[in-house]
């Protein structure tokens, strides 16, 4: 029974459509055997009608034939419509919950798996199951009781030609097993010779200049065509293989057919049966070693859809993050309250060996500006994520506006808003990205140039301090410019603007001018400077020379904070920062 | 149309090693398939009408000959199999040579952007041209066995005949027709699952952002609208195909009945005999087959085609860009007595750019001076270096290496050396074994001088490995770090003994202590007599004799370091710039 197994793990998925899909499988069944047996009973009769000049037995046969003819495209087409009816409303909800799924997923299952993985699941892994399910899995069906039901018509029709077709449907079988597996040895080899080929002439692409300074193209290409000949040998004798197989399956239908027509006639001739019934036979015969073959293919592929399955099936039991993500919105609530202050932080990624942050305790007034300056690796953006509630298993305190992180993310709001290092930007308009975190404010809107003048008064006045309209009117769609055709530079005034538009009162900004030259730079610096008496900023950076304007530097080091204090003191002491600062200057 | 077709495909198919030894295999295919079909109905109606009449022993023959038939039949099939699977390798293999060939042959100045992605972009576009065979054997065969069957069913009967040719290709072609509608439906639905994954991809890599600003159900929301809407496109698209199918099935079905309701009447009425009946029923899947699949065939010889003219495009494309292989200006200018290099009014521009990479650029070092250059990106130091290195040729003014060209071949020379070798950014390695990457320069390496020049290029760590220089090396080299991959690159430009070694900012990928110390090495070699580098290391350019500064194509001064930095504003400008970010990368 373990053998079936896969296959009750792929019905399982069905679940709620169970019985239609029942349905389109027997529709299937009946329709393909319907269309495939009866020409050999057709043709029995017609010739039994010929050699008899019975009527009554032609008419029979038309009979037979007007089912055939009529009876099976009625039953396929069902089936199809049944199939899609059951499997494409279960593929959709299953779609459904692995997005649902990968919303939920923990911080930790994003920096173990890509992003790739979970988007393949989604469209290949689960069309897989769909097509095993349409039509693999209802071919094997059928090709089962299509053998079974010829084999039965050859008991019932005449016993010592069953014998036959056994015998030769075995020679058929082994024989095809035989030279496919040899065929399958061969093209392990030649995948081998073929990803040298491959590598060879990438190599000559991306490192023509190598060759060609080292003006050794005659002996690379000597090289190369002595990895093609060698390829080109295999293959040459796959084929030969290859023909011997072709030789095998076509036999197995026309020989095969003309063998048994022949020999079933004479047994006609000699009185054992009808003259019809002889070829009906030789017909029936052919039938009968296709869907073996059939079958062998078809459980390969089952395999392969049952691997998908349980692909996605691992997603979806993957472990989901802890509460913090069911945040559904920033609220003004602890707009009073960011101060944020965090005690001896220690924490060490989930997948990671060295700690990232040791001991780590700073603080930040309300309407603070304060910039978290430290090499890269020293646990810069380690703290914002921490303060984000993305990880929650680190040791210490945080506490925002007085209350416990883990008190307010349990609550659902914390309130922070964030631009990360990478921006983020979704692949959709600007506008469409600034629009997404607006808690109110224009909706849908046709010209784009209307939706910036239907802005509210505060999110107009935010945008301007970063001179975003200005930046956009150069754009050739204007609002609509899709993000992916901005310069980095500009995608990271976006994805700033957008930072401050949530109206969170805490706003985290990871190296927020990375991606910009100085002049830039100081038109991001001037847009928080200006806005910064509403709320409290966090920033990171590693740039240190256009500092003096901030409230208060933050030195990290290795997970540690090394120094604190106002720019001009920092600069006049001896430390990391100074260091920084002439390294910088 | 069908004639522009027809010369592309002779222009691929003269690919082939021989193209008549496979228009003669694919002739005798296609008649012998042709004859086959034929044979073999004239032997069943024969071995029917034989076995009706009850004539044992001429049954018994004529049923071996149709046997045999069948036999012959499937050693043509398995053979032509084999023909096919190396013809379309053949092609592969001739498209693959001749495009790498005139690949390395072209011009180093015809910048190939991109060049991993035009790698895998000819890599399939060669795997869908050689496809070509098959679909040209089956159209081929197609319409020959096709026009053979319906002659010979006329020919058996002509009421039959007739009536078969007359409505076969009509049902097939209805066939054909309801299958239609449903390629725009199922390109919809493709287009509404790329939607599907490209937004969830795009959510999942943003998920930060998603969750500070708990846009969960904002998106999740698009995403049910997205998916819904590949649903019902689904749904729609299955409804017309069951009701499509059931029609495609029916026209399949449907032809069988002339033969079988009209022929069966006539055999019952004594005008035909009963074996005509069956090899017209035998006959008539042929008369379908090439109708049904027409198109198709044709559709999939044009991709081909259109993957085909990609390759060769792609080919002239490189080829265009080749003309000399030795320098414009060798023989304009008097060879220089000088020993060292000699730069004279260098102008360059490459193809397809409007401002000129060079202008005008004149430079004399004499031997065993070496010289950095330093510049912003874009400014002309790799096309100068390129040049000095000789695999790109000036458009206007002369460069000579100790007198010479620096286009000369090593044959060329009376010591068998190379002028100058240049050694690009990017340190590249191929898949092969360490040796077998050094053996590119040189086939014969003695031990001493292999031990030697991985010496000079600090690249001895090469000895340490498990298996040495056998060890196998992954796509690009990438099983090294990249200063391990540009030490060999190092050596193995070494291994040459050239004049004058050339490296493009070796800074980007070796360390500071490793340069210092292949630096101290160059310096003291006798593996080449002089080195130009792009570099950003300060502690090489203080100690050097001459910086060379550009900007937009022009050098703007050169001199030693201590002379440049008290008189050259630009030189200091970047000079503090590159110590910026030395200290940034402490």
């Amino acid at each position: 029974m373990d053998r079936f197994q896969p296959i009750f793990e792929l019905l399982s998925w069905l679940r709620t459509k169970k019985h239609v899909f029942v349905a389109a499988i027997a529709a299937y069944i009946v329709g393909s055997v319907v269309s495939n047996l009866m020409l050999a009973v057709v043709l029995k009769d017609l010739l039994d009608g010929f050699d008899q000049l019975s009527w009554p037995m032609l008419h029979r046969g038309w009979l037979l034939l007007g089912i055939m003819i009529l009876g099976g495209p009625v039953l396929m087409g069902l089936s199809k419509y049944l199939f899609g009816l059951s499997i494409q409303e279960t593929l959709a909800e299953m779609r459904e919950a692995l997005f649902t799924k990968g919303s939920r997923l923990s911080s930790g299952y994003h920096d173990r798996h890509g992003v790739s993985e979970l988007g393949s699941s989604l469209i290949n892994d689960i069309n897989l199951i769909g097509q095993t399910l349409s039509a693999y899995l209802p071919g094997m069906f059928a090709a089962v009781v299509g053998l079974i039901a010829s084999l039965a018509l050859l008991v019932y029709w005449n016993i010592q030609t069953l014998l036959l077709v056994l015998a030769f449907t075995a020679v058929g079988l082994w024989a095809n097993a035989s030279f496919a597996q040899r065929v399958q040895r061969i093209r392990s080899k030649e995948q081998e010779q073929v990803s040298r080929v491959m590598g060879e002439s990438h190599g000559a692409h991306e490192g023509r200049l190598v060759v060609k300074s080292l003006q050794a193209e005659e002996r690379f290409l000597q090289r190369f065509q002595q990895t093609l000949s060698e390829h080109y040998r295999i293959v040459k004798n796959r084929g030969i293989i290859q023909g011997m197989l072709t030789a095998v399956r076509w036999a197995s239908m026309s020989v095969f057919a003309s063998l048994l027509s022949v020999i079933s006639g004479a047994l006609a001739l000699q009185g054992y049966m009808t003259v019809g019934t002889s070829q009906g036979i030789a017909q029936l015969g052919s039938q009968v070693s296709s869907p073996a073959t059939q079958l062998g293919s078809g459980w390969s592929e089952l395999h392969s859809s049952v691997a998908a399955s349980e692909r996605i099936n691992e997603i979806l039991q993957a472990d989901e993050a802890d509460p913090v993500q069911r945040i559904e919105r920033i609220t003004q609530k602890a707009a009073d309250e960011a101060a944020v202050r965090c005690q001896k932080l220690n924490f060490t990624y989930p997948q990671g060996e060295q700690p990232v942050l040791v001991d780590c305790s700073f603080e930040v007034d309300r309407g603070e500006v304060v910039a978290l300056v430290g090499e890269s690796g020293s646990g810069k953006s380690t703290i914002f994520k921490l303060l984000l509630g993305f990880y929650t298993d680190f040791a210490g305190d945080i506490q925002l506006g007085g209350e416990m992180l883990q008190a307010i993310t349990a609550a659902g709001d914390v309130g922070i808003s964030f631009c990360p290092q990478d921006l983020q930007l979704f692949r959709t308009s600007v506008r469409d990205n600034l629009q997404m975190v607006l808690l109110e404010g224009p909706t849908a809107c046709d010209e784009e140039s209307e939706w910036y003048q239907s802005c509210g008064a505060e999110v107009k006045r935010i945008m301007e301090h970063f001179h975003l309209p200005a930046m956009v009117k150069e754009l050739n769609s204007g609002w609509d410019t899709s993000s992916e055709q901005l310069s980095g530079g500009q995608r990271q005034r976006v994805a700033v603007v957008r930072a401050f538009l949530a109206g969170a009162p805490l706003i985290l900004l990871d190296e927020p001018t990375s991606h910009l030259d100085v002049d830039n730079e100081y038109l991001i610096y001037e847009g928080i400077k200006r806005l910064a008496e509403k709320h409290t900023v966090i920033m990171t950076t590693h740039r240190v020379v256009n500092l003096d304007w901030v409230d208060s530097i933050v030195v990290v080091d290795q997970g540690k904070v090394v120094q604190e204090g106002s720019f001009s003191e920092l600069r006049s002491r001896p430390g990391k920062f100074s260091e920084f600062y002439e390294s910088q200057r | 149309m069908l004639g522009r077709e027809a010369a592309d495909l002779r222009k691929l198919l003269d690919q082939l090693g021989s193209f008549y030894a496979f228009a003669a295999a694919l002739g005798v295919m296609v008649l012998v398939s042709a004859a086959t079909v034929v044979g073999e109905a004239w032997l069943l109606r024969r071995v029917i009408n034989l076995l009706l009449a009850r004539k044992t022993s001429l049954f018994l023959s004529f049923g071996l000959a149709y046997i045999g038939i069948c036999v012959i039949d499937t050693v043509f099939v398995g053979w032509w199999r084999a023909q096919r699977v190396r013809y379309s390798a053949e092609l592969a293999k001739n498209l693959r040579g001749t495009l790498v060939g005139s690949l390395l042959r072209s011009r180093a100045e015809s910048r190939i952007k991109k060049p991993g992605e035009m790698a895998s972009r000819t890599t399939s576009d060669i795997e869908n041209a050689q496809e070509v065979v098959t679909p040209l054997y089956k159209l081929l065969k197609g319409v020959t066995s096709g026009l053979a069957a319906s002659i010979y069913i006329i020919y058996l009967d002509w009421r039959l005949g007739v009536l078969i040719i007359v409505t076969v290709p009509l049902v097939t072609a209805t066939g054909e027709k309801l299958s239609r509608p449903i390629a725009s439906l199922a390109e919809e639905v493709q287009q509404g699952y790329a939607d599907v994954s490209e937004f969830a991809s795009d959510y999942l890599a943003n998920h930060s952002v998603v969750r500070t600003f708990g846009l969960q159900k904002r998106l999740y929301r698009r995403f049910n609208r997205l998916n819904e809407h590949v649903l019902q496109r689904n749904l729609q698209m299955k409804r017309r195909e069951a009701l499509l199918s059931a029609g495609i099935w029916f026209c399949a079905a449907a032809p069988v009945a002339i033969p079988f309701v009209y022929g069966a009447y006539l055999v019952m009425v004594g005008e035909v005999t009963a074996g005509t009946i069956m090899a017209v029923v035998y006959l008539t899947n042929y008369t379908r087959a090439p109708l049904a699949s027409l198109g198709d065939h044709m559709g999939k010889i044009r991709r081909c085609l259109g993957s085909a003219r990609e390759v060769m495009r792609t080919i002239e494309g490189v080829r265009d860009r080749s003309p000399s292989t030795t320098g414009s200006g060798g023989e304009a200018f008097p060879v220089a007595q000088k020993k060292g290099i000699e730069v004279q009014k260098v102008s360059f521009r490459y193809p397809g750019t409007q401002s000129p990479a060079l202008q005008e650029v004149s430079l004399t070092l004499h031997r065993g001076t070496d010289a950095f250059i330093v510049g912003p990106s874009g400014s002309g130091k790799t096309t100068l270096l390129r040049i000095l290195g000789g695999i790109a040729a000036p458009d206007e003014g002369a460069v000579t290496v100790d007198g010479r060209d620096p286009f000369c071949r090593p044959d060329q020379q009376p010591d068998r050396r190379p002028l100058a070798v240049y050694v690009p950014q990017q340190p590249y390695l191929f898949p092969w074994t360490i040796r077998e990457n050094l053996q590119l320069a040189k086939r014969q390496i003695s031990a001493e001088l292999m031990e030697k020049v991985l010496r000079t290029a600090r690249a001895e760590f090469v000895l340490e490995l498990s298996d040495g220089l056998d060890t196998e090396l992954s796509e690009r080299g990438e099983s090294l770090s990249g200063g391990q991959r540009a030490r060999l690159c190092i050596a193995r430009a070494l291994l040459l003994q050239p004049r004058l070694l050339i490296l493009d900012e070796p800074s980007a990928s070796l360390d500071a202590l490793t340069e210092r110390a292949l630096w101290r090495q160059l310096r003291s070699t006798e593996l080449c007599r002089q080195v130009v580098a792009v570099t950003h290391r300060l502690s090489e350019i203080e100690d050097s004799d001459r910086v060379i500064v550009m900007e937009e194509g022009w050098i703007r001064e050169q001199g030693p370091h201590e002379q440049l930095y008290r008189n050259s504003p630009l030189y200091r400008s970047y000079y503090r710039k590159y110590s910026e970010e030395r200290r940034e990368s402490r």
